[in-house]
């Protein structure tokens, strides 16, 4: 016979098991979740970026990119107000660009950086990029002025890299772009995917490349 | 190695739920009482000395991480310029709850730049704590079925 001490070291042995299957198993359900609701894009066809990442991992290619700066000067007194600029590296493992700002003006942008969130920077942070694109938004100045105005007030939020599109507390560079123009009605996405990369903005319809280097 | 696993795997699985905003602050709860369950089991196991040693193995990475960028090694390699997303990365459990926080600045960083830095030696103090609790005396009036 058991006694009252064997039963609960018994429950209190499931108990220390079970703890630590927790996260795998809510882990494996919402990636099937999350797999299933959105398979359309694991294709070469999709564009996505998870594709565009696991293939560039594939060629060992694994981050933002690095490489030295191209001479050539980038025409940033053209920019209006709502205007983005991207800038990359030639190994850059999620597209063509490594990263996005909304001008903003005055020589400054939005961007965004673990260390210092969604911020203003100065737009002489691009010169260094090899691979430079200037996209102009298709849309009349006051729905920019409006999208700077939306991404202004997310100023100093979180910075997570592999922010999703949904959600607005943790954002990245591309995501905050994305959403000030998503508030406004203009989707910069064209294929519905997870996560937006600098690249998504630069193959929407909706904007018009007016300037372009290294690419 | 069980509270490493659990890590792990909270990554993955809160890192997923913020494709559902809101689930990922409920994981994250989750994932607090799990750590310091985690630390009960251990004070079972260790002695107080064995579970310190515990409670910094487990955020290894992290400290290893976190004291890189404080010390400014990346001009050594050029891989250090991802030390700060992977800390990030390894922060994911406690993030959703960071993102709580108001946009406050301090130095012109965001205060959740800080707390990246400060939530490792939270955790390894989470999961000691139960350490410190007095322990309660074994009952001697356990009957038999």
């Amino acid at each position: 016979m058991l006694a009252m001490n064997d039963y609960a070291n018994i429950s209190k042995y499931n108990n220390d098991t079970s703890r630590i299957l927790v996260f795998p198993v809510v882990g494996l359900l919402l990636l099937l979740v999350i797999g299933a609701a959105n398979h359309h894009l694991l294709t070469d066809r999709s564009g996505s970026v998870i594709y565009t990442y696991v293939a560039s991992f594939a060629k060992g290619e694994i981050g933002t990119g690095y490489g030295s700066p191209t001479p050539g000067a980038v025409p940033f007194s053209q920019l209006e107000p709502g205007d983005i600029v991207l800038g990359g590296w030639p190994n850059t493992a999620y597209g063509l660009f490594s990263h996005a700002g909304l001008y903003l003006g005055e020589h400054k942008v939005l961007e965004g950086y673990v260390d210092y969130g969604l911020s203003i920077q100065d737009l002489s942070t691009y010169e260094h990029y090899s691979r430079i694109c200037l996209l102009r938004v298709n849309a009349p100045a006051e729905i920019k002025a409006r999208a700077v105005e939306y991404a202004l007030g997310e100023e100093k939020k979180m910075f997570y890299p592999l922010a999703f599109k949904s959600g607005d507390r943790l954002w990245n560079c591309t995501k905050i772009i994305w959403r000030a123009y998503a508030a406004q009605g203009i989707d910069l996405d064209e294929i519905g995917d997870l996560w937006i990369a600098p690249e998504s903005l630069a193959k929407s319809r909706s904007v018009s490349v007016f300037y372009e280097k290294g690419i | 190695m069980r509270a490493c696993t659990l890590h792990i795997s909270s990554i993955i699985a809160i890192g997923l739920a913020m494709y559902f905003p809101g689930l990922d602050i409920v994981l994250a709860l989750v994932y607090v009482y799990l750590v310091w369950k985690e630390g009960e089991y251990c004070r079972r196991r260790c002695s107080r000395t064995g579970m310190a040693v515990v409670a910094i193995l487990w955020q290894l990475p992290g400290y290893l991480l976190a004291s890189s960028i404080l010390l400014s090694v990346e001009s050594i390699s050029q891989f250090a310029y991802y030390f700060i997303f992977i800390l990030e990365l390894w922060d994911t459990p406690l993030l959703p709850l960071l993102s709580l926080l108001p946009a406050w600045t301090l130095l012109d960083r965001p205060l959740y730049y800080y707390l990246l830095f400060l939530q490792v030696p939270l955790l390894s103090l989470c999961y000691y704590t139960p350490a410190l609790i007095k322990r309660k005396p074994k009952s001697r009036s356990a009957g038999s079925i």
